[in-house]
């Protein structure tokens, strides 16, 4: 094979190892995002989740949470398919929301159009 | 209430191995985050900030650490980056309405015109989202509204509005913390905002100077700790947008070739262009793509429009446009599949059709629903450049070909018209300014490509600024002098009327500021 061509392969499966593979999002609509608070982590689904529903709690200190992404990566799909579904990591990303602004004063009333 | 965190332990709690920004373009490690949390609300809230504010700064400096505001860590380039304390603002925004009696005479008298305190964490969305919930609006923006107001002004955020001019064009005045102890409220001696008791109200020292005003609507985070600036909004407006194919002769100037239209653009000549009287056009952008101009391109206008009956649909926030991108589809796409020859015109292609080619909304929508874009694909990389409306004749035919004789990767350049600027590291430098957005993946191959096209533009002899929170990689101090001229010294005699202490000076400067300015 051409080496550069091995290189390309290597490169797009390498790339797919990294990716991911099926991805969910959930998003609040009203509260803004913080730049600083957010989690990631690894959550792992044993037998078919008959046993346990894995949770993760998100660190946000006192707000809620503004949006949490759930995918599975294609090597967490390869040992899915492998293990015939009894043991599936699955990665959760969450973003916080930041304290609401306040917004002091009246506003003047706009001229008429 | 001031919450530090070291860096260890903050990866340690987010999950992740390194400190990035919002589109993964950059990577670094400070030393420890600085959150500020809230404690009250409206002034006392912001009072409290700008206490704060002083005090870290006086840490900073007997500790001889840098600090640097982080604002939504929207920035691609590494403008936002430090080694030192990174300070995060985003929990203590605030807003203040100033009345009649804060403002100057000259100023109160103008019913037309609100002013708004704004603190410098709070982010273009939330802004856009109070101010149309009170019947006003920003006058522009950039296209997405997910930065921190004091960092879209700091790095020069533009949009198309060339009657209005870039964002900080929009700013009245800027408080900023200079010191642990002292704090300015800096407004133009031409154009005087505030009462004069005012500033003292907040325990900040009054000043009114024009080059201090210039220097800072563009600080780069470098001139202090900016705690708010006020804006001049206008009343709510709407704004219809009507696209227009070029190369399928759908512009009411009838059939043009990509030469002709980039002529009319240069001129300014955007009423004939689109049979529209020039002060309804509120902002307009042409895009093109590289590889075949004269098939593929296409004009947008923001036309003023009628108010819609009353509870029509206006989301300014929480404006989801439906999914998402996979973050990692561009730069696979780019990576990829660009290197296969004739792949990077046919994915340009692709893309652009499947933005601009359908059909636009005939409802009109203010100004922060068209400008809410929040979801990037993940990986992008862009660069803007700003050149003499002039020399875009040169200018955007040399960046064409550049795209196509190296043809290594997607990529689309638009075009957005501003006019010049007094604040003196503005991208908007000139008279009649086009920013050239060229916008693409985060590979190798994109910023290679960006970089040709600068040399390019060198070559040419045409001189060209670049949006600072953008891919600035080409940028030298010697281009940055060439092209900003005596606007540098101007700056850096401001840098040293503000921060007389070189320590302070070099408290706020990061390494991106020393490199090239």
């Amino acid at each position: 094979m051409n080496p550069c061509a091995g290189r390309w392969w290597a490169g797009v499966g390498g790339a797919l190892m990294v990716t991911a593979c099926v991805r969910v999002s959930v998003e609040s609509r009203a509260p803004e995002p913080s730049p600083t608070r957010m989690g990631s982590t690894t959550v792992w689904v044993i037998a078919w989740g008959l046993g346990t529903t894995p949770k993760v709690t998100a660190e946000c200190a006192g707000t809620h949470v503004y949006k949490a992404t759930v995918h599975t990566t294609f090597p967490g799909f390869l040992l899915g398919l492998v293990t015939l579904g009894f043991v599936v990591p699955t990665h959760v990303d969450y973003v916080c929301a930041a304290e609401a602004g306040t917004v002091e004063g009246e506003p003047p009333a706009p001229p008429p159009p | 209430m001031i919450a530090r965190t070291p860096l260890p332990q903050y990866l340690q709690r987010i999950g992740q191995p390194a400190f990035r920004n919002a589109h993964g373009t950059v990577t670094f490690t400070p030393e420890q985050v600085i959150s500020l949390q809230p404690e009250a609300g409206g002034s006392a809230r912001y009072q409290q900030t700008v206490r704060e504010l002083c005090q870290i700064v006086g840490e900073a400096v007997t500790a001889g650490k840098r600090l640097r505001c982080l604002g939504r860590r929207w920035s691609i380039s590494p403008v936002a980056t430090t080694e030192g304390w990174l300070l995060d603002l985003s929990d203590v925004s605030t807003a203040k309405w100033l009345g009649a009696g804060e403002l100057h005479p000259t100023v109160a008298a103008h019913r037309e015109v609100a002013h708004i305190l704004v603190g410098a964490g709070a982010s273009i969305r939330w802004l856009n989202w109070e101010l149309h919930r009170a019947g006003w609006s920003i006058q522009t923006s950039g296209a997405s509204n997910g930065q921190a107001v004091a960092g879209a002004i700091a790095t020069g955020t533009h949009g198309s509005s060339f009657h209005v001019g870039a964002l900080h064009d929009t700013v009245a005045a800027v408080h900023v913390v200079v010191g642990p102890s002292e704090h300015w409220w800096v407004e133009p001696a031409s154009a005087p905002l505030t009462a004069n008791e005012f500033a003292p109200r907040l325990g900040a020292t009054l000043v009114r100077d024009d080059e201090l005003f210039a220097a800072l609507e563009t600080s780069l985070g470098s001139l202090g700790i900016v705690a708010g600036v006020v804006f001049r909004c206008v009343p709510n407006f709407w704004l219809d947008l009507k696209r227009y194919s070029v190369a399928g002769g759908g512009l009411p100037a009838g059939p043009l070739s990509t030469a002709e239209l980039i002529d009319r653009l240069a001129r300014w000549q955007f009423d004939s262009l689109l049979d529209q009287p020039l002060d309804r056009i509120w902002h307009l952008d042409a895009v093109f793509n590289p590889f075949a101009p004269d098939s593929q391109s296409y004009v947008s206008a923001y036309v003023l429009a009628d108010a819609p009956p009353r509870g029509t649909r206006a989301e300014v926030t929480g404006e989801h446009r439906g999914d998402e991108w996979n973050p990692d589809l561009l730069q696979f796409v780019s990576r990829f599949i660009g290197p296969v020859p004739g792949a990077p015109p046919l994915v340009t292609k692709i893309g652009l059709q499947s933005e601009y080619a359908k059909p636009v909304t005939d409802s009109p929508r203010v100004w922060g629903a068209w400008f809410a874009q929040q979801d990037l694909p993940g990986g992008a990389l862009g660069a803007s450049l700003g050149v003499d409306c002039a020399q875009l004749g040169v200018a955007l035919p040399a960046i064409m070909q550049a795209v196509r004789e190296r043809a290594t990767v997607p990529c689309v350049v638009a075009t957005r018209f501003v006019p010049g600027s007094r604040s003196l590291l503005a991208m908007n430098i000139f008279e009649r300014t086009c920013m050239i957005d060229m916008d693409g993946a985060n590979v190798p191959a994109m910023a290679d490509l960006i970089a040709d096209c600068c040399r390019r533009l060198d070559a040419e002899g045409v001189g060209f600024t670049m949006h600072w929170g953008k891919w600035i990689g080409y940028l030298t101090r010697e281009h940055v002098e060439k092209v900003y001229g005596d606007r540098i010294d101007r700056w850096r005699a401001a840098r040293a009327r503000l921060l007389p202490d070189p320590r302070l000076a070099r408290a706020f400067s990061n390494p991106v500021v020393d490199a090239l300015l």
